[in-house]
């Protein structure tokens, strides 16, 4: 298959050639050849692989911080986004979480959250309204989906300052707040949430980070160079996360004293729940700014054991807690475990740590290359995606500064920032030179960030809900290579998958994905899991290990396809021990 | 490298210059009485006979008060702080007027770290004497050390308006910029710095350290490189750029080259436990576990207080399977961490 900058060039020889025909236009050729590099000369530039298709896709949003002068810490920390399909028609629809007035913000229309309906065609249409999920609650911050009841519907969870609402959807395309008969309305400063089944009982339970001890009436003034900013973290003490036990009756059990999660400190941000040891069960990763991250192993028994200092997750090569803000597990390296990635302050850089396995990890960022990038970008919502479908994990950031008068207070530091794509070349990162062309001239104060193909076309595309921004949707335009999408339900394991992992095998290799809980900052993914195949024209065998512990095999599958595999209802094969 | 290294109080001999040249009581004839012996001697730099003289001199109630001054003065260019501390209270307490001595007694608390105490001293030299740079200067590095970097800003800019030519005034305003990642502006004040002395090798060396917060890395790497450069042909042993150029090199994932650097400075500076562990990390990265090993034991035996080498050693152990060794070293890790947690005011 001809290059595409092959293909470009010679397109380029047959405009000048089509040119010489006619004496008008060859004066301008030999103007071009003489004072210019001929265009077949001229190095060629790809096409972005994304483009931006937030306003053809018929989406309006615009995120309302409610920025005050008090300037309210909460101001900064942006919403988050889900894809999710809420009516169970095939297509992902989506989902922005907007902020909200603080006590201190000037008077505004607050529009509440916005829920987009795919149609389908490449539009969306808003059915906020009708869907009762704009309900105004506390200050908007994250999302989490999940079918918690396994009815065949996603529910959803928005976090907030205050409390919590879980939506409970209703299959109508219509949502009912259920949060206090659930018992999930929580309390405080709550962030990222991750639907996961951390006790394998075949309902999803979940957990929910939480942020710091804040009080509007007590926020302290904080300057710089004599012009008032937002306040650091370390202003304020932390609080732990809170995890919920589903008890299959629609109502969830606070367990986070008895799991040990009561007892963690740390600024909880991002979230990522994934099977780290390969043991079957669901373990947490949290990502704390300026506190250390935390990597949990889930004990199976309803508690977990912290692994952070002996796995090495917790901290950079230097000893220094950073300023961790989103997360993702993926297999940057193709050796079939997850990798985590975490996004941090400028000046800091992205963190990469490699499973080694026996939770072991080492920090690769330097190695991989990611922490070579622009220090003076901010990274928020991350996550492992195979942009060009060539078989190995890319790596998204969305970057953006938190002080919003960043450009005065601070050098060559902006408040907007570009969003960044590093591709995976045989497990070093670089950044994609045409997607950097892209996203360079129009920064954007990036924060949540969710994954998922919009469009069932076999590629993942990305929704970034900015701060006080409209979003953007970038659509996967990319040359790209073969692929698979698999679309998992559980019957004995909860009905989303999640903790279901499979591996692959084509004629170039194995890949392996899990379907992880939560991921990214603020925000929830398309569920289904995807695979880019590169050249390969088949699949050769495709095994799938439910979180309830039955393997099933398939072989010979089609490329290029969207499959759905149900969990058998008798069990296949045990391979848990 | 610590921030503040003062060596030179140049400036102080010519500010005190005055008292020498207009004492009443300085005579050159002969039986001269121990306070003018006194004056005689530290004429003479013979600062210990001085020394004698003018405290055999405060026997006689009614030696003059400026032998509290003069003996003051021979402290200071001893380094004594304490001591100078004391004999320029004592010239204080009768002549509490004297800027000059404000200036001492500022300049001997900061020496001693008593930056709080030195910021009152200074600014009240400052009421009389200022146009001095040099008293801004020393006062900027107190509010500096004290955490208020606007005021020191402000102390340090107003060094260098009053002194452009001041190579050290410029440089600290460099290093108050790095500090609080304003690197642009520290670029500037570091190539001022160097622009007025051209062998300036912190200048060189901090300015590599600029380039690398700019994420610049080749020019980070010449900069260092040029301060190793002087270094050795100054004879200066500057350890601090070896450090540097290597923990670069090591971020490039240019490990042969970073070990050849941390050694260096590990060779300059036995006892520099952080080079240690540096040159651990990077023996790490290279496979060579056993060698990185007894670099981290050095260095945590060299300074048990660096929490990063123990961390280190941590996670060697870890990866070796002595998970109760690992445990302690973590443990002793997170101590460390909990009693000073990082603070940007301790980089180099």
């Amino acid at each position: 298959m001809p290059s595409l900058e092959t293909k470009l060039g010679m397109k380029a020889v047959r405009s000048l050639v089509r040119q010489r025909r006619t004496p008008a236009c060859l004066s301008a050729a030999l103007v071009s050849l003489t004072w210019a590099t001929p265009l077949f000369l001229q190095p060629k530039q790809d096409p972005a692989p994304f483009a931006d298709g937030t306003t053809t896709a018929g989406i309006h949003f615009v995120h309302q911080r409610g920025a005050s002068v008090k300037k309210h810490l909460v101001e900064t920390m942006g919403s988050g986004c889900a894809f999710l399909d809420y009516d169970a028609d095939g297509w992902l629809d989506l989902l922005l979480v907007n902020g909200g007035p603080t006590p201190d913000s000037p008077t505004f229309t607050f529009r509440g959250h916005a829920l987009y309906r795919n149609l389908g065609n490449g539009k969306f249409t808003e059915t906020s309204a009708k869907s009762g999920i704009q309900r105004i609650g506390s200050y908007g911050m994250g999302v989490a989906v999940g079918d918690y009841d396994n009815d065949g519907y996603p529910d959803v969870y928005i976090t907030g300052v205050g409390s919590n609402i879980l939506y409970h959807n209703n299959k109508d395309g219509t949502f009912a707040d259920v949060a206090s008969i659930a018992g999930v309305s929580g309390s405080g400063w709550s962030t990222s949430a991750a639907f996961f089944d951390f006790d394998n009982d075949g309902y999803l339970d979940l957990y929910v980070a939480r942020y710091v001890d804040y009080d509007y009436r007590k926020t302290p003034h904080c300057a710089e160079q004599n012009v008032r900013t937002y306040c650091h973290p370390k202003n304020f003490a932390s609080v732990a996360g809170r995890l919920y036990r589903n008890l299959g009756n629609s109502r969830f059990q606070d367990v986070s004293k008895e799991s040990g999660i009561a007892s963690l400190d740390g600024k909880g941000l991002g979230v990522v729940a994934a099977d780290f040891n390969e043991d079957g069960w669901m373990d947490l990763y949290l990502a704390n700014d300026t506190t250390r991250n935390v990597l949990l192993k889930n004990n199976g028994n309803g508690s977990f054991t912290e692994m952070t200092l002996l796995s090495g997750t917790g901290y950079n090569s230097e000893g220094d807690a950073e300023a961790g803000m989103g997360t993702d597990a993926g297999d940057y390296n193709g050796d079939g475990k997850m990798d985590l990635v975490v996004t941090n302050y400028d000046l800091e850089s992205n963190a990469l740590y490699r499973n080694e396995g026996n939770w072991l990890f080492s920090d690769d960022r330097w190695l991989a290359g990611i922490a070579r990038a622009d220090h003076s970008l901010l990274g928020f919502g991350t996550g492992f995606l195979d942009f060009d479908n060539d078989g190995d994990a890319d790596l998204l950031v969305a970057n953006g500064h938190v002080l919003d008068n960043a450009d005065r207070v601070l050098d060559e530091i902006r408040y907007s920032q570009p969003v960044q794509l590093f591709e995976n070349k045989l497990g070093r990162f670089t950044e994609n030179g045409p997607f950097q062309r892209f996203a360079t001239p129009v920064p954007r104060v990036g924060r949540g960030t969710c994954f998922g193909d919009i469009d069932n076309d076999g590629d993942v595309d990305v929704l970034i809900n900015n701060s006080g921004q409209a979003p953007t949707l970038l659509r996967n335009e990319a040359e790209s290579g073969n692929w698979l999408l698999l679309n998992l339900t559980g019957t004995r394991s909860n009905r989303d998958a999640v903790g279901a992992k499979v591996t692959l095998v084509t004629e170039t290799g194995s890949q392996t994905s899990q379907v992880r809980g939560g991921r990214s900052y603020l925000s929830a993914s398309d569920l289904r899991i995807h695979f880019g195949l590169g050249t390969s024209s088949s699949v050769k065998s495709l095994k799938v290990t439910w979180p309830s512990g039955t393997e099933q095999t398939f072989e010979n599958l089609k490329i290029n396809q969207i499959l759905r595999f149900t969990e058998p209802a008798v069990p296949v094969r045990q391979s848990r021990q | 490298m610590r921030l503040i290294s003062f060596r030179n109080p140049k400036l102080l001999l010519l500010l005190l210059l005055p008292w020498f040249v207009e004492d009443p009581l300085r005579s050159d004839e002969a039986g001269l009485g121990p306070y003018q012996m006194g004056l005689r001697y530290l004429s003479q730099q013979r600062h210990d006979l001085a020394e004698a003289s003018f405290l055999q001199a405060l026997r006689d109630p009614a030696a003059p008060v400026e032998t509290h001054f003069q003996l003051a003065w021979i402290y200071t260019s001893k380094g004594d702080w304490k001591k100078a501390q004391t004999a320029i209270l004592q010239f204080i307490e009768k002549k509490p007027g004297s800027s000059e001595a404000q200036y001492i007694l500022g300049y001997s608390l900061f020496r001693q770290n008593s930056y709080e105490e030195a910021v009152l001293p200074l600014e009240k030299a400052i009421t009389n004497l200022h146009s001095s740079a040099e008293i801004r200067k020393i006062l900027g590095l107190c509010y500096f050390q004290l955490g208020e970097k606007e005021k020191a800003e402000v102390e340090l800019k107003t060094a260098v308006k009053l002194d452009p030519q001041s190579k050290e005034a410029t440089y600290f305003l460099g290093r108050l910029y790095y500090t609080v990642n304003r690197f642009e502006e520290a670029q500037q004040a570091f190539e001022n710095a160097i622009r007025l002395d051209s062998r300036y090798i912190k200048a060189f060396d901090n300015l590599g350290l600029t380039f690398d917060g700019l994420g610049l890395s080749e020019k980070a790497v010449e900069a260092f490189r040029k301060a190793i450069e002087l270094s050795e042909q100054m004879k200066m042993d500057s350890k601090w750029p070896y450090l540097n150029l290597g923990e670069v090199l090591l971020k490039q994932n240019l490990y042969s080259e970073s070990i050849k650097y941390f050694q260096q400075a590990v060779a300059l500076d036995p006892n520099w436990a952080k080079a240690h562990t540096c040159l651990g990390k990077a023996l790490l990265r290279e496979g060579k576990k056993e060698e990185a090993k007894s670099r981290f034991l050095a260095a945590v035996r060299l300074d048990p207080g660096l929490s990063d080498a123990h961390y280190q050693l941590g996670q060697l152990y870890r990866k070796e399977g002595n998970v109760q060794a690992a445990e302690r070293e973590f443990k002793i890790f997170q101590d460390l961490k909990q009693k000073s947690p990082t603070t940007n005011l301790s980089a180099p």
